[in-house]
């Protein structure tokens, strides 16, 4: 009852349940799974609030509620890098503590007009900054499958919020992997768009040529129907575009050799060539193909990026709102000062102009692929997840974890986490990746696989 | 060979974006720099002559028609400023008399 959106929205336009019910629900399990640390505000008050307003319209209007509010009933938490008006954000830093926002981010904004019920705003990493929620100020989220491992970063909480079934859906962003990676470690679906596909405005800014806005969902099908109502221009977020497209055949799906390399845990690549076994069953077409400059992302994404952290992040003086810079954890410290130093003259040509020159290459590379496949099939994460603590003492080991999934982000692709198989209690999946835009393509193909492992998403 | 960034270009680093970090902290944090530095020097080796890439939507010049819209509140931006003064922030002088 509790389930998908279609199967909430049923309940409550037969008369079984209201929407206070739903709320009532989603409480209750956050409650019970307090010890998660997947909430940092819990917004009780408002929840309720507009669960009796829809209830409301309900008992007026019936099913033609749905026109106003084709998202009635569900209930959403957003990461808390979000702004939204009234409610504290903190981007999971100390200097963010009692920040309270007087607007909203655009997606906000839309998911609430839409019908969308604000139930709380979740852990992360500190200003995003992390593979495994570890970073955050308030304490580490915990994995829901097995309490002693990360769930993944850095929207942990928010990737814990739909797979401990504590919300419906969740917003997360995706710089090099946020949304998508701990997706994987959770076992949800997580969705990183089209770079400038989703707005960004009202969202605190980490890498601006790389952040993106994604989406987490048990099902499919919620995946898409949220980010149907957020996606597009607003006049607000400058690098905005509308775009979409079908291809009227069966997708070809590659295979590109560099993501299945011997540094890939055998297990999570099992598990990927699984799923690859069960596309070629279904019909689809399989093709190898080359991706060459994958191994040098990495580096181009851990000088580009934090070279932008370092600019974005200039703008927390503790005069205008906020707390002094004092309050910066030892991450965004280090990535503030990798950022000033690849920036700095006599260090620049040799860094940040060289890293997006091979940039180009790895665009350029994706771009070839993509003109004899639609599609591209990887890993997500090249280790199953790993112990709490276990890589938080060396963060280039923790650079690493995010090796298979910055590549999208370089190149502004759309990717999708997808969940499939398991190690021990662990969810394993992998990911689908398209060229711009193309995002009904990787929901079709994940549809389809769905359909063909008969995929039931259980919250843990 | 690894590269090292001495305690004291970590020391101009930090004055530079504004931060200060202890005596510990630079123990830490200059070691694992010198990593993550030297993981870079994969590109040293590489020669490409491709112009760089920046943004990837390739939009240019977005702009809205210039006419006068509703903006923030004064009370809305002052809201989280711990210290105003007559509808504005108030900061420590930065610019003396000599």
């Amino acid at each position: 009852m509790f389930g998908s959106i279609s199967e909430t929205q049923k309940a409550i336009l037969s008369g079984d349940i209201k929407c206070v019910d739903v709320v009532d629900h989603f409480l209750q399990k956050i409650d019970e799974k307090k010890h998660l640390n997947a909430f940092l505000t819990v917004t009780r008050e408002q929840a309720y609030d507009a669960a009796k307003k829809q209830d409301k319209l309900v008992s007026s209007y019936g099913r033609a509620v749905l026109e106003r509010l084709p998202l009635l009933g569900v209930v959403v938490s957003y990461k808390d890098l979000f702004l939204t008006k009234g409610v504290r954000t903190t981007a999971g830093s100390r200097v963010l503590e009692s920040y309270i926002p007087t607007y909203s981010a655009t997606i906000v904004e839309r998911s609430h007009t839409s019908g969308m019920i604000m139930i709380g705003k979740t852990n992360c990493d500190a200003w995003a900054h992390g593979a495994s929620g570890e970073n955050s100020d308030f304490g580490p989220t915990l994995n829901p499958h097995n309490n002693e491992f990360v769930p993944g970063g850095s929207s942990s909480g928010s990737a814990v919020s739909v797979a401990a079934g504590l919300s419906h859906v969740s917003f997360g962003t995706d710089t090099g992997g946020s949304v998508r990676q701990p997706a994987n470690f959770c076992g949800i679906y997580g969705l990183k768009p089209t770079y400038g596909a989703v707005s960004r405005y009202g969202v605190v800014a980490m890498a601006s040529s790389l952040d993106c806005v994604g989406v987490f969902s048990g099902y499919l099908g919620d995946c898409k129907k949220v980010f149907d109502v957020v996606r597009g221009t607003d006049g607000r977020d400058a690098t905005l575009k509308n775009g979409g497209f079908h291809i009227g055949r069966k997708p070809v799906i590659g295979v590109p050799d560099e993501y299945f390399s011997e540094d890939v845990d055998p297990v999570v690549l099992e598990n990927v060539m699984q799923a690859l076994e069960v596309f070629k069953g279904g019909g689809y077409k399989v093709k190898r193909v080359k991706l060459p400059s994958t191994k040098y992302a990495i580096s181009v994404y851990y000088i580009v990026q934090p070279a932008e952290v370092s600019s974005n992040l200039a703008r927390y003086d503790g005069i205008r709102f906020g707390e002094s810079r004092e309050m910066f954890g030892l991450e965004a410290k280090r990535r503030i000062v990798l950022g000033t130093f690849v920036l700095s003259s006599g260090y620049y040509d040799e860094y940040y102009k060289k890293a997006s020159k091979v940039r180009t290459l790895i665009i350029n590379e994706f771009d070839e692929a993509f003109k004899s496949v639609d599609v591209l099939i990887s890993p997500v994460s090249p280790s199953t997840p790993f112990r709490i603590g276990e890589k938080s003492a060396d963060p280039l080991k923790m650079y690493l974890s995010d090796i298979l999934t910055v590549p999208a982000n370089i190149a502004g692709i759309p990717a999708l986490s997808v969940p499939f198989g398991r190690y021990k209690e662990f969810p394993l999946g992998f990911q689908l990746m398209g060229p711009k835009f193309s995002e009904e393509i990787l929901f079709e193909v994940a549809g389809d696989f769905e359909r063909m492992t008969d995929y039931k998403f259980i919250p843990v | 060979m690894e590269k090292k960034i001495s305690k004291e270009l970590l020391k101009k680093l930090l004055a530079m974006a504004h931060l200060s970090a202890s005596q510990e902290d630079l123990e830490v944090i200059a070691p694992q720099l010198a990593k993550v530095l030297d993981y870079f020097s994969d590109l040293e080796q590489l020669n490409v002559d491709l112009p760089g890439t920046s943004q990837t939507t390739g939009l240019q010049n977005v702009f809205r028609e210039d006419k006068i819209e509703s903006s923030m509140a004064t009370e809305d931006a002052l809201y989280n400023s711990k210290s105003t003064l007559n509808g504005f922030v108030k900061t420590d002088i930065v610019l003396q008399k000599k």
